[in-house]
């Protein structure tokens, strides 16, 4: 047995109900070896669902462990109700430790799910899976009710609601049943849109094996491959956790499910009479395969998690629990085996998995797929743009250095129209009538009319937005809430390549793609207060124009958009202005402070500072300045320790403040001369600290060349 | 060992696997499929999960 210390269980798979409202000849529950569940209450009471909270929150209290996943599962779990999955969740999230965070999901057929359920499961954060075996074809050749009648209609209609609820959409599980031709089944789910889809192998061991191949023994290998290769040809932006899976497995990440790669147990099921089992899969082997022997009322989970009984299972997921004939083989470190049930003899578990003969064909394709695929290609901006590190010194002038930014812009602005071309391209082969016309009136447009539209900050993001979505992700706000498609936006880039850039520094547009990263954080001002925070912009502006004109032109090309914002986080007494790489070229600016506003010198400094970040983030993306951005290094401005890149940019911000800070105190009087002063000071003792921290960090030679440009001239003025 | 001398040297067909993994690491894949994964090798799933975050807003300045 191994000596080591207990797994650490992160997801609980809690029965709710164990009865099921459809009879799918396939079920591991009900047709297979294991037949516990007659002496099962049918739903899970109050009082189990109680314990089952009070031994979670024990075990997290003990295992200091942060996340964890309820999974309600069945049976059909919805037999026991929505509200009761609800109730389980919040007690459970009330129960553990403050700051834990319970993600919680149900399984489920689909059938009895309501709109009602959804937004109840909406505003309680559980995600809903449904199950489901293709179109009504292909679902009905299993997925039958008691009464032998299909459950597609009301199934495919629960997956209809479920799509208006993407916070709650999760995915959508598929049995495979080889008589269905792949590509119907990937016509079918590519409609539905799931952000995961899993397809299953039918449970099987050696001693039930896989239905049908005894007749045709590479039936569901060549079904397998098939599937993948339109996959990988067709439709590669779908995420289909399979083989999602197995590529990572491929490139030697660890494995996140138990069809790939070796790994540990993590999963804990819990029945509804309150006993603790296995995995729950393992019913397919034979008649009470999963009990182990304990149950909420006299067991700890930790005592579960050190049982004899889990250790068993636990070697079966490592090398040296593998059969003979795995450990020699060299695909072990992806296949790891496969799924120990599929693995299950009238021996034990000791074999290689009944579908080994798939899972080594599938990999082998699979893994010769990446490699005629994979290329190396170098990255289009650093192969247009070629800095020398005397350039790069220049880069430090807080004057309009035109020819720099001009080049580095156009870089810039090149790759971006390149990514755009391919979004709308994408969109349009994808059906969407204003994208095709785009395509066009974007090739038409002015070499200089396509760069600048496609370097907007707000169209920047649209791009990353719509790649994500090319690419099978689901982008999330800063708060974690998915972030819907935004097609409708090609109209509004379609008019900006017709009539150009709205020209000027622009304050405060309400446009959805500046704001929908920062979510409910980041309150955008609006109305009257908006319109007070927007005139002392304006005097902001007008007071850099006075110092340094060249700086304003500067800034109406690099940083056009000024948002007006309040980080609902940030302390009373502290206006949080920031910038984000997922919007580039965009400011925001916060106004408010200790209940008032701030005044135009200090709103010059937030403009000016965020604008200072923008310019090095242009540098940045065609010369690198930092070979590794570790070890982590004190920065004078935060209490905890930043990257290097992190010290730089404050370095290369506050070199820029000082300058403005030195004119403010020479050119006025009275307080604002005084205060002027003071951050001249602060900024100067700052300085001092962080030129050698940032000198002894790993620069590239252009980084050297810029620090010690920075450095020169800050010793000029001081 | 750098990238570019894997390749130069091998082919990527004849990469034993962990030169792979370097391989696809460093690649700039448009494959959806490999970029997922090309992602989570550069530890950037979280990035790509999520569009921005909190701590992506690492210039954050505050006036007080």
């Amino acid at each position: 047995m191994l000596e080591q210390s207990p797994p650490l269980i992160t997801s609980f798979l809690v029965k709710i109900a164990s009865r099921c409202n459809l009879a799918c000849d396939y079920c591991y529950m009900y047709e297979h070896a294991d037949q516990s569940w007659r002496s099962q209450p049918t739903i899970m009471s109050k009082k189990t669902v109680g314990l089952l909270a009070q031994r979670i929150a024990e075990y997290v209290e003990k295992t200091g462990m942060e996340k964890l996943l309820l999974v309600f599962h069945g049976g059909e779990p919805l037999l026991a109700g929505s509200e009761r999955i609800v109730d389980a969740t919040i007690e459970i999230r009330d129960r553990v430790r403050p700051g834990t965070t319970v993600d919680a999901a149900v399984q489920t057929n689909g059938t009895l799910l309501k709109d009602s359920d959804l937004r109840l499961f909406q505003i309680h954060g559980i995600g809903v899976s449904i199950s489901i075996d293709g179109p009504a074809v292909a679902n009905d050749l299993h997925r039958l009710d008691h009464k032998s009648k299909s459950s597609f209609p009301a199934t495919f209609n629960a997956i209809r609601l479920l799509r208006g609820f993407p916070k709650v959409y999760s995915g959508l599980i598929c049995v495979i049943d080889p008589s269905v031709p792949p590509q119907r089944l990937l016509d079918f789910f590519c409609e539905l849109e799931p952000p995961n889809l899993d397809f299953l192998l039918p449970d099987a061991t050696h001693v039930t094996p896989p239905p049908g191949r005894d007749t045709h023994p590479t039936l569901y290998k060549d079904w397998l491959l098939t599937l993948f290769d339109l996959w990988f040809d067709h439709y590669p932006h779908m995420r289909i956790r399979t083989f999602d899976n197995l590529l990572e497995a491929i490139a030697g990440l660890p494995g996140t499910t138990d069809s790939f790669g070796l790994g540990d147990v993590s999963l804990l099921t819990i029945e509804t009479d309150g006993t603790y089992h296995d995995l729950d899969i393992l019913k397919i082997t034979k008649h009470g395969a999963t009990s182990l022997g304990m149950d909420l009322e006299q067991n700890s989970i930790f005592d579960v998690a050190s049982s004899e009984a889990l250790d068993v299972h636990r070697e079966l997921l490592s090398l040296v629990g593998l059969s003979l004939e795995c450990r020699r083989c060299p695909v072990v470190s992806i296949c790891g085996g496969g799924c120990v049930p599929h693995r299950y003899s009238e021996t034990g578990f000791g074999n290689p998995t009944v579908y080994c003969s798939e899972m080594l064909a599938l990999i082998q394709h699979a893994k010769q797929r990446v490699k005629d695929t994979l290329t190396i290609t170098p990255s289009p901006k650093s192969a247009e743009l070629v800095l020398d590190c005397d350039e790069v010194s220049c880069f430090d002038d807080h004057v309009f250095n035109k020819d720099l930014l001009h080049r580095l812009y156009y870089a810039e602005s090149t790759h971006q129209r390149q990514r755009l071309r391919s979004v709308i391209a994408a969109l349009g082969a994808k059906g969407n009538t204003e994208a095709r016309a785009l395509v066009d009136e974007l090739a038409e447009a002015h070499e200089h009319r396509q760069l600048e539209v496609s370097v907007q900050p707000s169209i920047v993001f649209w791009i990353s937005l719509s790649e994500q979505y090319f690419t099978g992700g689901i982008p999330k706000t800063i708060d974690g809430d998915p972030i819907c498609k935004q097609d409708e936006y090609v109209s509004t880039i379609r008019e900006w390549v017709k009539n150009g850039i709205p020209s000027g520094i622009r304050i405060n547009r309400q446009d959805e793609m500046l704001r929908l990263p920062f979510g409910h954080t980041i309150v955008f001002e609006q109305g009257e207060f908006a319109r007070k925070c927007e005139v002392i912009v304006r005097e902001a502006f007008d007071l850099i124009g006075d110092w340094n004109p060249d700086l304003i032109k500067e800034m109406r090309w690099l940083s056009p958009e000024i948002q007006l914002i309040h980080d609902t986080t940030a302390h009373p007494n502290k206006a949080v202005s920031f910038s984000d790489n997922a919007v580039p070229h965009c400011l925001y600016i916060s106004l408010r402070q200790d209940g008032g506003l701030l005044n135009a010198y200090d709103v010059a400094d937030s403009l000016i500072h965020e604008h200072r970040h923008q310019r090095l983030y242009l540098l940045q993306a065609s010369v690198p300045l930092i070979t590794v951005d570790a070890p982590f290094v004190h920065s004078p401005w935060r209490a905890e320790p930043r990257p290097p890149s992190g010290l730089l940019h404050a370095v290369y911000v506050f070199c820029g403040l000082l300058q403005w800070w030195i004119h403010i105190s020479h050119s006025t009087e009275g307080e604002v001369q005084s205060n002027a002063r003071h951050e001249v000071g602060i900024i100067v003792s700052k300085l001092n600290e962080a030129f050698p921290t940032l000198q002894k960090t790993s620069l590239t030679a252009a980084g050297t060349s810029l620090v010690s440009a920075l450095r020169q001239s800050y010793e000029k003025v001081t | 060992m750098p990238i570019d001398k894997i390749v130069d040297e091998q082919s990527l067909q004849q990469l034993a696997d962990d030169q792979l993994t370097e391989v696809w690491k460093h690649a700039t894949p448009e494959h959806p499929a490999l970029r997922r994964v090309h992602d989570k090798l550069n530890d950037s799933e979280g990035a790509a999960a999520a569009i921005t975050s909190y701590d992506r807003m690492h210039h954050r300045h505050s006036r007080s």
